[in-house]
């Protein structure tokens, strides 16, 4: 144990001195070797991911078509179960193999474009209202107390409710509300960014505005913003689950996670795999994406390891 | 301390009169309010609906439409409800005691377990008794609340009968479900953020100044540490209001408890638009209010914050 540590710092070490830019890689690299929170959370959202691509090879059923002749079978091992159906079917007959495995594209589409939209407009007015100060800073910040004052689900529910469910719509509301968190933090990160030497020194060679926050600034918030953008992508799964719980989320006829729990809840009494399987699809996904990012967060800013 | 009180007040009028605009606008998100409170227009002249956009007043410029609705909520109008046949306000008010009861008691639930939990885990930093409890906090901050709460239910009220599936009719039996819910992510979130704000103060100067005068390890958790674990709990309090007032949404939902969660969630169903103006005003005041509340008492326990 003791002389392979030895080697692999001192390798590092030697690496770090030649190139820079590579040994941070080398470093991660190494860091996710030795942590078992980082391993668990890439083979989750490895498999998650693969079941939102291979859908189609991994079931050979449609996850829409209904078949009243094989409703409500439990999963395997227990009685009454079928084999054709390994996690059983619901009340229309469908299965919830197939369901679960095509619900992932859903939860991951949704959790991955929205959490772009809003990164790209959160980190956008965090750098503009850091970097400028003064009235564009209160302006933005206000708006950012006025959306954080809403109860958040209550606000996506009146407008998904008045604009009309759906993918499209899911997405884009989530993506405008969500950018508060991005804007906070890089806020905070400009304000103290902006009064160092390497700021003042672009700006005294003449550098513009524009070049000083995208070319020097952004670079050095990119790293928080990976780790609030990883927990929002854990917390939308969650909140689009929700949406859909309530009705509010995509088509009734997309298969999604929320949606197969809000069906579920009608059989609580008669089918508990209803209820527990997609929620168990919900809750490992969403603790995958959480572990990673706290995993990068740990490795981006040690101080909160203490 | 006066002028900081003043800026703040400030901030907190200017947010409340953003979150009445942003209500409002609710009205006009699908085009004219008019169709989507006809709904069904089978039967309707083109006069029929003039005229009722002329009784509601739809056909007024944006900006009276507006102050008039403002300073009729000032006065607690918040219109009629076509579904319930009765003054919203008179409602909400009905209702509200109910939500107030659910997030009072899981707001309490919440800090007497997070508390303990995240002190004791970051005093044990580093065993398997802090990687356990964290692990169960990340685990607790994963689920989803409503299906934690759907299986409770199956437990607890479908399988071993213990407790009522739903409702508010069988006193302390009927909260139990609801509270545990409800609480269940706050319980997560709150107690990393003990632990680690825990282990913060432990690493202060001044703690090790105390350990230096010699004062047993007690006295520097009780009287040094925890005392000033206590300031971030304080903002916790603030942003559990705002997840608990959330969480009621889908948590009355699937208990059916009668509070203004539920009210909500069927008012948007029933595309009752005044009642959902109501509640959102309303839901999102009591967090504007709590918060304030917050950063006042905040100010007392932390002098720092006042000087900046």
């Amino acid at each position: 144990m003791e002389p392979s540590n030895n080697t692999t710092k001192s390798e590092k070490h030697a690496v770090e001195i030649k190139k820079p830019k590579k040994s941070s890689n080398s470093r991660f690299l190494y860091d996710l070797k030795k942590s078992t929170k980082a391993k668990f959370a890439i083979i989750v959202i490895f498999i998650v991911s693969l079941f939102a691509i291979l859908a189609p090879i991994l079931t050979p059923y449609d996850p829409v078509t209904t078949d009243l002749m094989a409703r409500l079978k439990p999963p395997v091992p227990f009685r009454y179960s079928v084999v054709s159906h390994p996690l059983g079917t619901d009340a229309l007959g469908r299965d919830i193999w197939a369901r679960i495995v095509y619900g992932a594209r859903v939860s991951l589409l949704v959790g991955i474009t929205s959490v772009i939209i809003s990164g790209c407009i959160g980190v956008t007015l965090g750098l503009i209202a850091g970097y400028f100060g003064g009235i564009v800073d209160d302006i933005i910040m206000r708006i950012a107390d006025i959306l954080l004052a809403f109860p958040f689900i209550l606000l996506m529910l009146a407008v998904l409710a008045v604009i009309g469910p759906g993918l499209g719509n899911m997405i884009l509301v989530l993506g405008l509300t969500g950018w508060v968190s991005y804007a906070r933090v890089v806020r905070g990160e400009v304000l103290s960014l902006r009064e160092k030497e390497f700021v003042e020194s672009a700006r005294s060679l003449g550098a513009s505005n524009m070049r000083i926050i995208f070319k020097h600034i952004l670079p050095n918030v990119v790293n928080s913003v990976i780790v609030v953008a990883s927990f929002a992508v854990a917390s939308t799964i969650i909140t689009e689950a929700t949406l859909s719980f309530l009705g509010l989320g995509v088509k009734p006829t997309t298969p999604t996670w929320g949606m197969m729990l809000s069906e579920g809840r009608e059989y609580i009494r008669q089918a508990w795999w209803l209820t527990t399987l997609p929620g168990l699809a919900i809750g490992i996904t969403v603790l995958g994406i959480n572990l990673l990012g706290d995993w990068l967060r740990d490795v981006f800013d040690p101080r909160t390891l203490l | 301390m006066a002028r900081y009180t003043a800026r703040r007040l400030l901030q907190a009028i200017i947010v409340i009169f953003g979150i009445t605009i942003a209500a409002f606008s609710i009205n006009f998100l699908a085009g004219d309010p008019t169709y989507v409170l006809i709904g069904d227009m089978r039967g309707m002249t083109e006069e029929d609906i003039q005229a009722f956009r002329h009784r509601m007043g739809f056909d007024r410029p944006i900006l009276v439409q507006y102050f008039d609705w403002l300073k009729n909520a000032v006065r607690g109008d918040f219109g009629w409800s076509y579904k319930y046949k009765e003054d919203n306000w008179k409602i909400i008010v009905e209702r509200f005691p109910a939500t107030l009861q659910l997030t009072v008691v899981s707001l309490i639930l919440q800090l007497l377990v997070s508390f303990p939990l995240g002190v004791f885990a970051a005093l044990k930093r580093g065993t398997k008794w802090d990687s356990f409890s964290m692990v169960l906090a990340l685990l607790g901050q994963s689920m989803p609340s409503f299906w934690i709460g759907l299986m409770l239910m199956m437990i607890f009220s479908v399988n071993l009968k213990w407790l009522p599936v739903s409702g508010r009719y069988e006193g302390i039996r009927s909260m139990v479900l609801p509270v545990i819910t409800l609480s269940f992510y706050g319980i997560a979130r709150n107690t990393r953020l003990i632990r680690s704000s825990m282990l913060e103060v432990l690493g202060e100067d001044y703690i090790r100044t105390v350990r230096a005068k010699g004062q047993t390890e007690r006295n520097v958790y009780i009287k040094h540490a925890l005392r000033n674990v206590l300031i971030p709990v304080v903002t916790m309090v603030g942003m559990d209001l705002g997840s608990l007032l959330s969480g009621a949404l889908v948590v009355e939902t699937i208990f059916a408890w009668p509070g203004m969660g539920m009210l909500t969630v069927n008012a948007i169903n029933g595309k009752d638009i005044m009642m959902v103006q109501a509640c959102v005003t309303l839901f999102a005041l009591m967090f504007v209010f709590a918060n304030l509340l917050v950063d006042f008492t905040y100010t007392i326990l932390d002098p720092r914050v006042r000087l900046q």
